[in-house]
């Protein structure tokens, strides 16, 4: 087997991995490509601080291209694409502070585009009130909405990751949750 | 018609993109309800509202796992460096309960008791690596000392290539726990005055002074241990053993 054919094997391992649930796999994703990816994007002269922030929110577009199923398969590699994904918002913000950029690196900017950007999260009225309700509701039925919803982990997923006897138990526990945060929202008065 | 679970659930699979061409199907023909409708919408929103939720605890969620990361490459578990005043502070605690025994039980087989009271410090190294590096070397000696092993400790401590305060205290600890009282002194004299281990070092001095019947050797070093506030246990039990001079 040649190098291309493992490391193509290994990206989709990643893959499959996250998009099951696999709470280990994201943070295995992450500390393989760090290091490589702070010696990357040092040559742009950001701070270690905004480097490790870009390098965040790009394994958050990953992991949620990945789980809303926009990527199954990537025609480059994983890395490839965390570090497209790094670099555009890294240039993107060096910009936004003013930095003058080279017309190079602004092709490129142009040239990535929407494809690596995750969707922009900018919520009305009723979703900020919708959040605050979830944040009153708290404690374990927030993270096990959250798991369910943002993560998109299946019921099994949900019962290994927060220890349930068994999924019949992570249902029961999600729909009485569901019935609180309902509560809540009437409660609140969000209409 | 008011909404059932089911219309719950078919609502929550089209959200997530998980419908089956029968609820498909099922779905859009339940659009007609305006009830229905609504819940979509509340739905919808309530799903933008955990994304923006959960995008925030994920991005928390890296920010703790890249503190991790740090401390983990700012103290990697094979090359933890020893840090000398938990050693110090265990030294007392030793020193306090030798004191005592001398003070107050100076029964017929002091060697024997001696060795009882010796209680072994606290593990405050990490566990033995592979490596043959020097701070491996000092790591496994004081490992060896803590296990009360002290011939084998001062034997260990001698062979380290790098000797200082720390090595000379610790020598001079495993020679008198084997009661080579000179070899310890010879050691403990030693100890510069800038060292963390030089309060101490005066502390067990004085102790054998005491020991071998030199009390007014012992005097002048118990003072300045009494009139030094750095280390709090020992300058109590140097103004109480003063005292009963």
């Amino acid at each position: 087997m040649d190098k291309a054919t493992s490391d193509h094997q290994q990206d989709q391992q990643w893959l499959e991995n996250i998009k099951s649930g696999n709470g280990k796999a994201l943070e295995a994703l992450y500390r393989h490509y760090r290091d490589d990816f702070l010696a990357f994007a040092q040559r742009y002269g950001a701070s270690q601080e905004d480097l490790l922030d870009v390098y965040q929110d790009a394994i958050i577009v990953l992991f949620e291209n990945v789980k809303s199923g926009k990527i199954t398969e990537l025609s480059s590699s994983v890395k490839t694409y965390l570090f497209s994904i790094g670099k555009y918002k890294l240039i993107d913000r060096l910009r936004q502070k003013g930095r003058n950029m080279s017309t190079e690196d602004i092709g490129q900017l142009e040239g990535l585009g929407e494809n690596v950007m995750e969707e922009q999260l900018e919520l009305t009225h009723r979703q900020q009130q919708l959040r605050r309700a979830i944040n009153i509701l708290g404690g374990q039925c927030k993270t096990l909405l959250l798991l369910f919803y943002y993560r998109r982990y299946s019921i099994e997923a949900i019962r290994q990751e927060m220890d349930y006897k068994n999924d019949n138990v992570v249902k029961a526990h999600k729909s009485r949750c569901m019935k609180s945060l309902r509560k809540i929202i009437d409660d609140l008065d969000i209409l | 018609m008011p909404l059932e679970e089911k219309d719950h659930i078919l609502i929550e699979k089209y959200l997530l993109e998980q419908l089956s061409e029968t609820e498909r199907q099922n779905f859009d023909a339940r659009l007609a309800d305006p009830e229905f409708q609504t819940e979509v919408g509340l739905q919808r929103d309530l799903l933008g509202a955990f994304q923006a939720e959960g995008r925030d605890d994920l991005k928390a969620q890296l920010g703790e796992l890249e503190n991790r990361i740090q401390s983990e490459q700012a103290h990697p578990p094979s090359r933890r460096t020893i840090s000398l005043r938990p050693w110090l502070a265990a030294a007392s605690v030793a020193v306090l309960l030798l004191a005592a025994f001398w003070l107050f039980n100076r029964g017929p087989s002091p060697e024997k008791q001696f060795a009882q009271y010796f209680e072994p410090y606290p593990n405050v190294v990490a566990p033995i690596s592979k490596g043959t590096s020097e701070q491996d070397a000092r790591v496994l000696a004081f490992q060896t000392y803590e296990l009360r092993n002290y011939t084998e400790a001062a034997r260990l401590l001698a062979a380290l290539p790098q000797q200082d305060d720390a090595t000379y205290f610790y020598r001079g600890l495993s020679a008198l726990a084997l009661d080579q009282t000179e070899t310890a002194l010879a050691h403990l004299f030693k100890i510069p005055d800038s060292s963390p281990f030089q309060t101490a070092s005066q502390w067990y001095t004085a102790l054998i002074y005491i020991k071998s019947d030199q009390a007014t050797q012992a005097h002048p070093l118990l003072e300045t241990v009494a009139a030094d506030a750095s280390v709090p246990g020992l300058q109590q039990k140097a103004k109480a053993l003063l005292e009963s001079l």
